[in-house]
């Protein structure tokens, strides 16, 4: 993932990539090069001074010719990673989810806000122009009052148990750990699987919850708050290595009575139903009823996601042109770099976003209903819960 | 009716077991369990974790387990690093006597923290603190660190004291530890350190410290706080109440 938003910044013609860190050498090796043949031509030109590869992230941090950095890591790493850089004065273009717990996020979005960086979360949906459209068509009251958004997330994965095997050469394990708990290496609980261990990240829920659970908020102007209780039942593998849920259903209410249900028993996308008909939207189509809410209002070819996005076209009124053009979800976040604005997707929302889905995976590993104040960021009433809005770090871990 | 009373009291062990729900067999499997072996034993006991949070019945026996598991020096070090972290979920005073000697152990003393962290219980927050002068290395950074996250004000003095040998990564524990409990005598420790500092690259490390600080010091009273940035667990102890009037807020940096 790291290096996929590398080539898309890699790409700019006003972006200079000058350094990666990750403590695999083979992943950061990988990256340099890439970075290097990149520029083979400026290098020649003197333009270009080469790519340095760090071990770990404080060195590369610690840099004063660096403006911004990505944020692509492991989930549990997420909030480090994001503060460190805030207080290190960088902007950030950070990848989904948020953070691995409710706690965290919020340090985050305090943090960043205190320091006065830029942060774009890695939604890239939200520079899709099908996901822009329906939410613009939602806010704008074209399904009236609307009472339910169910949002389908892929089916989880189990896997056998692993025994623990030598770490590989080059990979620094006890960095990539981090502040998570100490456990033995094996292949399948690093890198791209690390998504399914709730002690790294919080599975489906958390993963693709923070797209649609997102554009739920988005569409219903949520972005700023959160529900008022949430509850629902998971299946959690019982045995083998990865234990995140892999079935679940789990249902948000909101103060104003709307419900956002998340599940993975639904096709992959958001559907918003209102009173005067529905919209579904999904990375490859948009559908409505009635049809002829999307006629004046034809979703243009995003070209991929978060690849560039015109204006809107149509007969729609201004008053529907709810979020500002977008050329890309990356070009977004560099423009708010040098113009110091807020991207298209704030950290805050993103916290506000990530937050349901953690709620959704604390309710159904406790198998009840939670309370929650969203003014407060406090579960009602409910220590146990509370028990689960943070975790204790590794030391020498700390946020 | 000595027959009647014997079986009252096996009606009386078979709830209690029943309610446990978890066999000495999976209690003997999660004391064995290493990466690679089933999971399932270890399933079967975070069931019962979750049932007897809502059973308060059922609550003893299952913590009891726990604990015996904690301090089973033959135990696996996965199986005791697994009810540590059951704990931190369901543990109370009772359990910290088994917690606080593992603070010392050299591969223990982690999981010891995620659960004394989490213990609502003032015994753990002086588990903690007693443990500082006793450990070292990452040990102590991570004792140091519990009791930031505690905001333990008491632990000021003792870390105070500290502060003049610590190698660098355990001062800076120490002065976010300061920047977190957020009092006025943390507010003091902290600006003698950032006068005392010597020029060099590189922002202070006070000033992320002293800025949490001087947040904790302006911020209203945790009853008439609603800002979600101010909340805190309810196991942290925040004891200032001072406004900006304290003679420490007109020096912090914007």
């Amino acid at each position: 993932m790291g290096r996929g938003n590398m080539r898309q910044f890699l790409g700019m013609p006003d972006v200079q990539v000058v350094a990666v860190a990750d403590p695999d050498l083979v992943q950061r090796d990988a990256a340099r090069k890439e970075v290097e043949a990149k520029y083979a031509g400026e290098s020649a030109s003197g333009t270009f001074r080469g790519c340095a590869s760090y071990n770990d992230y404080r060195e590369l941090l610690a840099r004063d010719d660096i403006d911004a950095v990505i944020q692509a890591t492991p989930d549990h790493w997420h909030a480090l990673v994001v503060v460190d850089a805030a207080r290190a004065g960088k902007d950030i273009y950070g990848e989904k989810p948020l953070s691995l717990t409710i706690q965290q996020g919020r340090v985050m979005s305090d943090t960043v806000t205190r320091y006065g960086r830029v942060f774009q979360t890695g939604s890239q949906q939200r520079s899709d122009a099908r996901f822009r459209q329906a939410c613009e068509l939602v806010r704008g009251g074209r399904i009236g009052m609307v009472c339910r958004v169910t949002c389908g997330l892929p089916t989880g994965s189990r896997t056998v148990n692993q025994p623990a095997i030598p770490v590989p050469d080059g990979f620094d394990y006890d960095l990539w750990l981090g502040p998570a708990p100490e456990a033995p290496y094996c292949e399948q609980r690093t890198h791209w699987n690390f998504r399914w261990i709730l002690d790294y990240s919080g599975g489906q829920v958390t993963d693709w919850g923070a797209h649609h659970i997102d554009i739920a908020h988005w569409g219903l102007g949520l972005g700023m708050t959160g529900p008022v209780e949430v509850e629902g039942e998971g299946e959690f593998p019982t045995d083998g290595l990865w234990n995140a849920a892999v079935h679940y259903r789990f249902v948000a209410r909101y103060a104003k009575g709307v419900e956002i249900v998340v599940t993975d028993d639904f096709e992959n996308g958001v559907k918003f139903e209102g009173e005067q008909g529905w919209i579904f939207v999904s990375r490859s189509r948009i559908e409505a009823h009635p049809m002829s809410l999307l006629m004046d209002a034809p979703a243009e070819s995003s070209g991929g996601m978060g690849m560039g996005m015109s204006s809107m076209g149509g007969d729609r009124g201004v008053s529907d042109m709810l979020y500002p053009t977008a050329t890309g979800h990356r070009r977004n976040f560099i423009d708010c770099v040098r113009m110091r604005m807020e991207p298209i997707a704030p950290i805050e929302q993103a916290h506000r976003t990530i937050t349901v889905a953690h709620l959704g995976n604390i309710a159904m590993q406790l198998g009840r209903k939670v309370r929650w104040n969203p003014d407060t960021e406090r579960f009602v009433d409910d220590p146990k819960a509370e028990r689960m809005r943070d975790r204790a770090m590794r030391a020498p871990w700390r946020l | 009716m000595k027959l009647h009373r014997l079986m009252r009291l096996l009606v009386v062990a078979t709830l209690v077991a029943a309610a446990a729900n978890a066999t000495p067999d999976e209690w003997e499997d999660a004391a064995a369990y290493e990466q690679g072996a089933s999971r399932e034993c270890l399933s079967t006991i975070e069931d019962q974790v979750t049932a007897a949070l809502a059973r308060r019945a059922t609550r003893r026996a299952v913590v009891g387990a726990l604990d015996r598991l904690v301090a089973d020096e033959a135990a696996t070090y996965e199986g005791r690093l697994f009810a540590c972290r059951q704990l931190a979920r369901i543990g109370g005073e009772e359990s910290v006597d088994d917690l606080a000697p593992l603070l010392r152990d050299e591969r223990l003393s982690d999981g010891a923290r995620y659960a004394l962290e989490r213990i609502e219980a003032e015994a753990a927050t002086d588990a903690l603190r007693d443990a500082l002068e006793e450990v070292d290395g990452l040990r102590r950074i991570g004792v140091i660190n519990s009791l930031g996250e505690r905001r333990d004000a008491k632990a000021v003095p003792p870390v105070a004291a500290l502060l003049p040998e610590l190698d660098r990564a355990t001062t800076r524990a120490a002065v976010e530890m300061l920047g977190e409990v957020g009092d006025e005598r943390a507010a003091r420790l902290l600006l003698g350190l950032e006068r005392a500092r010597r020029p060099g690259p590189g922002p202070a490390l006070t000033s992320w410290p002293m800025r949490s600080c001087a947040a904790a010091i302006t911020s209203p009273p945790r009853e008439t706080s609603t800002s979600p940035s101010r909340s805190s667990p309810p196991w942290r102890a925040r004891t200032t109440t001072s406004t900006c009037a304290s003679p420490a807020c007109a020096v912090w940096p914007s």
